[in-house]
C-alpha cells in the first residue's frame, strides 16, 4: 500500500528517497549554515520497540477478575528503604521526573509540586537546584545531585526527601547538559552562577568522583551529610544496562532510575537523541534481570523512565518489574505542552501544536520551558496543577483498571506471565509469548519448543527411531 | 559546662559517630574539636553546618569538609581526592598533600593545601579560594565559573580550560593553557589579594613570578568562524 | 572499578612480611570492589626452578591429574593445594607456554602464574574470604602487589580475577583500575598476533600488551610508556616483575593512585587508607602520580 503521491506537471510520479529524504537535505543545509551541530527540545522521532507493542491478557474463564468499584485494587509503594533511610511514599507509583528550574518556569515546577502533594506521590529538581516555590509546593521531593552542580546547596539537599545522583539520562546518555544563551535569563544566570546570556555547557561528568568505584564513597558522603535519613536514588541512561545496574548496586544505591532511549529533554543534539541509549522497555527487562543476578529485586527499588504515556504504559511496566514509573514529557503535556492555543506563537517558532519540540529557544507559547515573564503568566499555576492531578489520576484508575481485570488487587502484582507481544521483536526483547503461540522468540524458547514439537510429532526425519535428544 | 575542646579517637568510632559527634559539638557550641588516628577515613566532618574548628592529628581521605558552611578544619597530614567540594562558606588547610579534584565546586570560604594537589584542582569552582602552596596537577581550574585559584608552584597541562570567569594565578610553571584560557595582566587589587591570603598562610607572596589566567570569552556563545577554539570544546 | 597496591623493600637482599602487608593494605581497599580479590606474591627463587600456580575447578580434574602433567615435564617438589589452588615448584628449562599448554590440558584447570618467584592467589570475595580459601597473608617475600576488583562489563569469577599473569612471560603480572575502553580492538590485534586471552575481562589485555611489547624486544619501561598511549579509557595500574614494580597512569589522571617511598620500601595504593594501615608508613608522605606519568622502581 502506497501513500498518496502526487505527481508532478510532467504527469510522473517524483519520489523521495529514503537516504537523501527532505529532512536530510534540510539538516545538512542548515549544519553547512551553523557550522555545528543541531540541538531541540523533547525527544526522540523515532518509532522504538516500546510497551504499545505488548497487549494484556486478562481474566476469562481460567481466572477470575476483580470489580471496578467495591473490591480494592492497592496502588501505594514505598521506596528507597535499602540502607534504612525514612522511604519515600507513593501513593501511586509514579513519580514526576527531574526538569531543571531553567529548562522549566517557575510556575511549571511550582504546579508540578502541588499536583503531586495532591496526588501523594514526590516530584524532582534539576539541573539548576531547589526553587523554594517547589519545596513548598511538594511534599516529598527529590534533590538531584548533577555534574554541573548548577545551583547545588548542601541546605538544600538536607531539606529534602531523597537525594538523586544523575550519571546520565536517556536522552544524551555519556554527554553533559546544553542551555542555549536565550534560556541563561538574568535569574537562571545567577543561580547557576554564570554570565547570563552564556551558551551553558553541562560537564559530562562529576567534578569529585570518577566511575563506580569512587561513587560508592560519594554515596558515603552524601549519607553523612544527610545523617542516614533520606534514601539515594542513582538515575542512568539506559545503556549497559545489566553492567550499570549491577554497579549502581554495588556502590549502594537504594534506588535505580533508568531512563530509556525515549526519555526527553529541554536542550540535546538532535543526534544523541536519536542515537544513544536503548528503549526503556528493553532497559526494564535487563534491569529486572540484572537485579534478579544480584539478589536484590525488590530491596533495591527500580523506577523507569521515558517515554510513559499513560497508565497502560505504567501498568506493563510494573508487570516487567518495574516498582514506579517517571514522567517527565507527559506531565509537561498534561501542564499544556503542545495545546493547540496561541497558535500564532507556534507559527512564529516554525511549528505547529502536535509537532512543536521547541523547548531550546525559551519561547514556549504556553509558558512552561521559558524564562519569559509573559509567556509564564500563560500558566498560572493552580489551574495547571488542576490538570496534572487529573492526568495522574487518569493514570491511577488505569493501572487499577489492567490490574483488576487480571485478577490482582495490587497494581504490583501484575506479572510478565499477563501479557502477551505483539511483534516477535517485542517478544525477543521481554522474554513474553508472541500472540498465538506459547513461547517467546529467545533462543531458549526455540530450543525448547523445538524439542517439545519432535517429541509430540515423534518426527522421525528417515530414521526408524526419534533422534535422541539430549540436553 | 562544654569543654573548650573535644577529642575524638577516630578508631575507635564509625564514620557516623564521628561525624555526628562533630555535628552536636558544633550545636552544643564547644569551640573545638580534636581528632586523633583519622588514618585517612574518607567523609569526615562532611555537611557541618554551623561554626566549630575541627583538627584532624593525622591524614583524612576523600570529601573531608565537604558541603560544610561555617566550619573551620585543620588537617595535620594529606587529604585524599574532593577536599571541601561545595564549600560554602569557612576554612580548610591541609598541611601536607591533596588529592585530585580539590575544593571542587566551592562556592565561598577558603581551602589552602600547602603541598601538592592533583588533577582537577579547582575544578568547577563558583565562588571562594583555592590556594595551593605546592603545584597542581592535569586540567586543574577546569570550567571555573567564578572565585580565585592561587598555585605557588606549577601548573599542569590544560589548566584553565575552558573558563567562564574567577582568575586563576600561578608563581611557578604553565606547562600548558587550558582550552580558551588566557592571560592577563594583574592590576593592583590582585597584588593584594595575592599578599593577604598568602601571608595569612604563612606564604611569602614577593617570591613567586606571578601569572594571571582568565577565561577568552570564545567559548561563551557558539560562533562557527571560531571553530579553532571549539573544536576540543564542543 | 577496583582498589590496587603494592609494595616493595628497596633492598635486593630483604625479604618480610609482604603476604601481611598485602591482607592489610586490601582491608580497607574493599569499598573499591569486592567481587574478587587477589595478590602476586615474590618469594625466594630457588635456582633452576619455576614456582607455579594453578586454579582447578570443583568437579574437575584433581591434584593428582596436575602432578602428572608437571611430572612429565620436569621435576615437581612442594606439590601442595588447598581446595582448588594447587602450588608446586618443578625443575624445568623448556619454553613455558607449553608448559602451560601442558597444564591446561587437564580439564578444568587454569595456571594462574609461573614464574622463579612470583605466585599469584586470587578467588572471588573480599581480603578476607580469599585468606581463608587460600592463605597468603603468612608470605614472606621481596615485593607483592594487590587488587580488590569491583566487575564493570565482564564476569565475576576466579578467572576474571586479577592480578593477571603476562604469560607466557615468568613472573610479570599486572593489576588494573579503570575501563579500557578500546579493549576488543586491542584483543583483536593482539590475538591475530597469537596470543591468547583466558577471560573477557579488559584488564588482561593489558597484561598481554605488556607480553607482546616485551616479546618485541622492548624494556618494560619503553612498554609502561607507550601503554599510555596505546591504552584508551581509563586506568591506573601496577605492573609486577622478578625484580621490581611499575606504575601507569592515563593522561587524564582519571583513577586514583597514590605512592610514597623512603629509604628502605616503597608502598602504592588508589587510597592513602590502605597505605596507613602499614606500620612502617607512619612518617611517609604520599602523592599522586601524574597526569600520564611512569615510574618504576626496581630492588
Amino acid at each position: 500500500m502506497t501513500d498518496f503521491i502526487p505527481r508532478g506537471e510532467d504527469g510522473h510520479v517524483h519520489q523521495a528517497l529514503w537516504v537523501w529524504s527532505p529532512e536530510t537535505i534540510d539538516d545538512i543545509q542548515t549544519k553547512a549554515e551553523l557550522g555545528r551541530y543541531t540541538n531541540r527540545g523533547l525527544g526522540t522521532t523515532r518509532r522504538t520497540p516500546h510497551f504499545q507493542d505488548l497487549t494484556f491478557v486478562p481474566c476469562t474463564l481460567s481466572r477470575v477478575p476483580l470489580e471496578g468499584y467495591r473490591e480494592t485494587c492497592n496502588t501505594a509503594v514505598e521506596i528507597g528503604a535499602r540502607h534504612g533511610a525514612t522511604p519515600i511514599r507513593l501513593a501511586t507509583p509514579i513519580t514526576i521526573a527531574g526538569m531543571s528550574y531553567g529548562a522549566l518556569s517557575r510556575n511549571a515546577k511550582q504546579a508540578l509540586g502541588m499536583a503531586a502533594t495532591r496526588v501523594g506521590i514526590s516530584t524532582t529538581t534539576g539541573d539548576g537546584g531547589m526553587l523554594d516555590l517547589e519545596r513548598e509546593a511538594s511534599d516529598q521531593l527529590v534533590y538531584q545531585v548533577l555534574p554541573s552542580r548548577y545551583g547545588f546547596n548542601p541546605h538544600h539537599l538536607r531539606m529534602a526527601n531523597a537525594a538523586e545522583i544523575v550519571i546520565g539520562q536517556g536522552a544524551k546518555p555519556g554527554t553533559g547538559g546544553v542551555l542555549l544563551g536565550a534560556k541563561v535569563s538574568e535569574i537562571i544566570a545567577e543561580a547557576r552562577t554564570l554570565p547570563p546570556g552564556v551558551d551553558q555547557r553541562s560537564p559530562c561528568r562529576h567534578p569529585d568522583f570518577v566511575g563506580p568505584d569512587d561513587l560508592q564513597i560519594k554515596i558515603e558522603e552524601l549519607r553523612e551529610a544527610t545523617d542516614g535519613q533520606i534514601p539515594i536514588y542513582v538515575k542512568v541512561g539506559a545503556c549497559r544496562v545489566a553492567d550499570d545496574v549491577k554497579l549502581a548496586c554495588k556502590a549502594g544505591a537504594d534506588v535505580i532510575v533508568m531512563d530509556g532511549l525515549e526519555g526527553g529533554t529541554g536542550a540535546s543534539p538532535d543526534s544523541l537523541m536519536d542515537h544513544t541509549g536503548i528503549p526503556t522497555m528493553a532497559a526494564l527487562v535487563e534491569a529486572v534481570a540484572a537485579l534478579r543476578e544480584m539478589r536484590l529485586e525488590g530491596v533495591v527499588n527500580l523506577i523507569i523512565s521515558g517515554g510513559i504515556r499513560n497508565g497502560v504504559d505504567a501498568a506493563k511496566a510494573l508487570a516487567l518489574g518495574a516498582d514506579a514509573v517517571s514522567i517527565g514529557t507527559a506531565a509537561m503535556i498534561a501542564l499544556n505542552c503542545n495545546r493547540p492555543i496561541f497558535v500564532e506563537d507556534y507559527h512564529r517558532l516554525g511549528t505547529e501544536p502536535g509537532a512543536c519540540h521547541h523547548c531550546h529557544t525559551g519561547l514556549c507559547p504556553v509558558g512552561i520551558t521559558t524564562q519569559d515573564e509573559d509567556l509564564i503568566a500563560r500558566l498560572p499555576a493552580e489551574e495547571a496543577a488542576d490538570r496534572v492531578a487529573g492526568f495522574l489520576n487518569s493514570m491511577t484508575q488505569e493501572m487499577q483498571m489492567f490490574a483488576r481485570a487480571c485478577g490482582k488487587n495490587d497494581v504490583h502484582d501484575l506479572e510478565p506471565e499477563d501479557l502477551r507481544a505483539m511483534t516477535i521483536e517485542a517478544s525477543a526483547i521481554t522474554n513474553i509469548p508472541l500472540v498465538g503461540t506459547d513461547f517467546a522468540f529467545r533462543p531458549e524458547s526455540f530450543a525448547d519448543a523445538v524439542m517439545r514439537a519432535m517429541a509430540a510429532t515423534g518426527s522421525t526425519n528417515g530414521h526408524t527411531q526419534p533422534a535422541k535428544v539430549t540436553h | 559546662m562544654a569543654t573548650l575542646t573535644s577529642e575524638i579517637d577516630c578508631s575507635q568510632h564509625t564514620t557516623r559517630e564521628i561525624n555526628q559527634a562533630i555535628k552536636r559539638a558544633a550545636a552544643d557550641g564547644v569551640p573545638e574539636v580534636r581528632l586523633t588516628n583519622p588514618a585517612a577515613r574518607h567523609c569526615l566532618a562532611v555537611a557541618v553546618m554551623s561554626p566549630v574548628r575541627v583538627v584532624f592529628d593525622g591524614p583524612v581521605g576523600w570529601y573531608c569538609g565537604g558541603m560544610s558552611d561555617g566550619v573551620e578544619i585543620v588537617v595535620n597530614g594529606n587529604c585524599g581526592w574532593s577536599v571541601g567540594e561545595n564549600l560554602m562558606s569557612g576554612s580548610i588547610a591541609v598541611h601536607g598533600n591533596g588529592g585530585s579534584s580539590a575544593a571542587a565546586t566551592i562556592r565561598g570560604g577558603r581551602v589552602f593545601i600547602e603541598g601538592d594537589t592533583g588533577a582537577r584542582s579547582g575544578i568547577s569552582m563558583k565562588g571562594g579560594t583555592l590556594i595551593v602552596g605546592g603545584s597542581v596537577g592535569y586540567m586543574s581550574g577546569f570550567m571555573m565559573q567564578r572565585g580565585t585559584m592561587i598555585v605557588c608552584g606549577d601548573a599542569g597541562d590544560g589548566i584553565g580550560d575552558s573558563m567562564y570567569e574567577g582568575a586563576v594565578f600561578v608563581g611557578g610553571e604553565i606547562h600548558s593553557l587550558g582550552a580558551d584560557c588566557v592571560e592577563a595582566e594583574l592590576t593592583g587589587d590582585d597584588r593584594a589579594v595575592l599578599e593577604s591570603e598568602l601571608t595569612a598562610n604563612g606564604i611569602d607572596a614577593g617570591g613567586f613570578d606571578w601569572k594571571k589566567l582568565v577565561s577568552g570569552r570564545k567559548l561563551w556563545n557558539f560562533s562557527k568562524h571560531e571553530y579553532d577554539h571549539w573544536r576540543g570544546a564542543l | 572499578m577496583c582498589g590496587l597496591c603494592g609494595f616493595l623493600y628497596k633492598d635486593a637482599e630483604r625479604h618480610g612480611p609482604v603476604g601481611r602487608v598485602m591482607f592489610d593494605m586490601l582491608t580497607p581497599l574493599d569499598r573499591r570492589g569486592t567481587d574478587s580479590t587477589g595478590v602476586a606474591l615474590y618469594g625466594e627463587p630457588k635456582t633452576g626452578t619455576y614456582v607455579l600456580r594453578v586454579r582447578m575447578e570443583a568437579n574437575g580434574s584433581t591434584p593428582e591429574d596436575v602432578n602428572e602433567a608437571l611430572e612429565a615435564a620436569g621435576t615437581v617438589s612442594e606439590a601442595g593445594h588447598t581446595g582448588g589452588n594447587f602450588r608446586a615448584r618443578i625443575g624445568y628449562d623448556g619454553d613455558l607456554g607449553e608448559l602451560t599448554d601442558r597444564v591446561e590440558q587437564v580439564p578444568g584447570t587454569e595456571v594462574f602464574s609461573i614464574g622463579r618467584s612470583m605466585e599469584i592467589v586470587k578467588d572471588v570475595g573480599d581480603a578476607s574470604d580469599v585468606e581463608r580459601a587460600a592463605p597468603y597473608s603468612g608470605f614472606e617475600g621481596s615485593h607483592a602487589i594487590g587488587h580488590t576488583r569491583m566487575a564493570t562489563e565482564s564476569l565475576v569469577d576466579v578467572a576474571h580475577s586479577h592480578p593477571f599473569w603476562a604469560r607466557p612471560f615468568p613472573d610479570i603480572s599486572v593489576v588494573h583500575n579503570g575501563h579500557i575502553t578500546n579493549y576488543h580492538k586491542l584483543r583483536r590485534r593482539l590475538a591475530e598476533k597469537g596470543h591468547r586471552f583466558a577471560t573477557g575481562n579488559d584488564s588482561e589485555a593489558i597484561a598481554v600488551y605488556i607480553a607482546d611489547k616485551l616479546e618485541e624486544g622492548n624494556s618494560l619501561e619503553d612498554a609502561l610508556r607507550s601503554s599510555v598511549h596505546d591504552l584508551d579509557g581509563t586506568f591506573a595500574y601496577l605492573i609486577s616483575t622478578p625484580d621490581g614494580i611499575g606504575v601507569a597512569r592515563d593522561r587524564f589522571a582519571l583513577k586514583p593512585l597514590l605512592f610514597a617511598e623512603d629509604a628502605d620500601q616503597v608502598l602504592i595504593a588508589s587510597e592513602e587508607i590502605a597505605l596507613r594501615r602499614v606500620e612502617s608508613s607512619s612518617d611517609l608522605k604520599p602523592r599522586e602520580l601524574g597526569a600520564g606519568e611512569v615510574r618504576w622502581w626496581l630492588r
